[in-house]
């Protein structure tokens, strides 16, 4: 697939930092320690519109380390090719790292926000978002089954600006990697750390090699469960809520698809590894 | 015995929900956890009426012949098995108001054969078959109220066969 010429909005944006010639060179090492450590399974590729972009929703799960993105972009670039450019919308606080905000940046990540996405569909680049951000990546396990998108609806008028269809893309088991005992919202809360870092968890954790994990800041090792991963059929949200007032309609009805699947994929397991 | 009971809003009266779940021959094309069901004997949407029900139980199909023994439209559908795996359960809809009401499955099983190999089945396959009914809960209330089946018409007369 040809790529639109870069401008230097997109520059600043990273659009460009994406590096197909890297991710083909590191692709089948990378998916083979994914498929052997997370025994990782995607299901529904021939879901995705053949061309054009797409707007990729996701789940959120395994704290900051996030195997389900991995996972996802990984399965992504072998099936279809990195020649078809896929970016995922990360925290600032991730593409920030020294040195692994760069690496990420080479594999397709993109700092979030609306204007991030927006360029990158214009481009002919689909993105992959995960509305629930903090808030779902560090849910307590026990909600490891639960969807929850905090309410935010930027997606939805996201997509109906693009004209771009939502792919539903629900992943099972990421959750399963460390265990969250709380998503500290009432700490996150008294320390204001929504207005310094646009974070509103501060999540407490039991992860490899701390053992007890505050805020998750460094990552952790993840453990080894099994991470099954289903796209779920497109959403044409232009045609089927057009209007801003079916906003909240919208997100409804595509949390509650997510919802559906997320309780089917569990039902497959009987042990959580 | 595991018993197993899960509810849900919809935003719809109960004549919605109840269509959806009075007639075992459409689950295959609604809920993925029934991926065959067949007309034994009776007559649909009657007390008496016998289904083949086949049922997946994580990556394990099973099943059996389920008797219908209460259909009360609009509030009540009750059935339980013969033979096999002892089970029973049902739905019932209650309207909260005009636009709302509340759907409530209710299963309950017993793994027969030696009891303290059956309850580690039993206990294994709890949260299961929990989830398998959560998530039939909310295929329900998605095709209550975002994609209605064609053939979905509130109001259409009872007693009629929709096998064909």
């Amino acid at each position: 697939m040809k790529r639109a010429p870069v401008h230097l909005e997109d520059r600043e944006i990273g659009l460009d930092a994406r590096d197909p010639d890297y991710i083909r060179s590191m692709l089948p090492l990378m998916w083979m320690l994914s498929s052997l450590y997370f025994r990782a399974e995607v299901r529904g590729f021939e879901r995705v519109p053949r061309d054009g972009p797409v707007l990729f929703v996701g789940n959120h799960s395994g704290g900051n380390v996030t195997p389900d993105t991995t996972v996802f972009l990984l399965a992504f670039n072998a099936h279809f090719g990195v020649e078809r450019p896929l970016y995922a919308l990360a925290h600032s606080l991730v593409t920030s790292w020294p040195v692994i905000g760069k690496w990420l940046e080479r594999w397709g990540a993109l700092t979030a926000s609306p204007t991030a996405a927006r360029r990158a569909l214009e481009s002919g680049a689909s993105v992959l978002v995960y509305p629930g951000g903090d808030v779902e990546v560090h849910r307590p396990f026990r909600a490891r089954y639960r969807v929850d998108f905090a309410g935010r609806t930027g997606f939805i008028r996201l997509a109906r600006d693009a004209r771009v269809p939502i792919v539903p893309v629900v992943s099972c088991g990421g959750h399963n990697t460390y265990l969250p005992l709380t998503d500290g919202r009432k700490i996150a809360k008294a320390l204001r750390l929504n207005e310094i870092a646009r974070l509103e968890v501060l999540p407490i954790s039991l992860a490899l090699p701390w053992g007890l994990d505050v805020g998750d800041f460094f990552g952790h090792v993840p453990l080894p469960a099994k991470i099954v991963i289903e796209i779920l059929e497109p959403i044409d949200v232009v045609s089927r809520f057009p209007h801003e007032e079916d906003t909240r309609r919208a997100y409804d009805y595509v949390t509650l698809r997510m919802q559906e699947a997320l309780v089917g994929l569990s039902a497959e397991r009987l042990l959580a590894v | 015995m595991v018993e197993v009971d899960r509810s849900i809003l919809v935003a719809t009266g109960p004549e919605i929900p109840y269509e959806l779940l009075a007639d075992p021959l459409r689950f295959p094309s609604l809920f993925s956890a029934f991926p065959r069901v067949e007309l034994v004997s009776g007559e649909a949407r009657r007390e008496g009426v016998r289904y083949l029900v086949s049922m997946r139980i994580g990556h394990i199909d099973a099943g059996g012949v389920q008797r219908v023994t209460v259909y009360r439209p609009r509030r009540e559908i009750a059935f339980e098995s013969e033979g096999g795996v002892r089970v029973s359960g049902g739905a019932s809809f209650r309207a909260i108001d005009a636009t709302h009401t509340e759907v409530r499955l209710r299963l309950r099983y017993e793994v027969p054969g030696f009891r303290p190999a059956a309850r580690v089945v039993e206990s294994l396959t709890r949260h299961v078959v929990a989830r398998h009914v959560e998530a039939t809960l909310l295929s329900l209330r998605r095709f209550a109220e975002f994609d209605q089946p064609a053939w979905l018409q509130p109001g259409e007369p009872e007693g009629r066969d929709r096998s064909a």
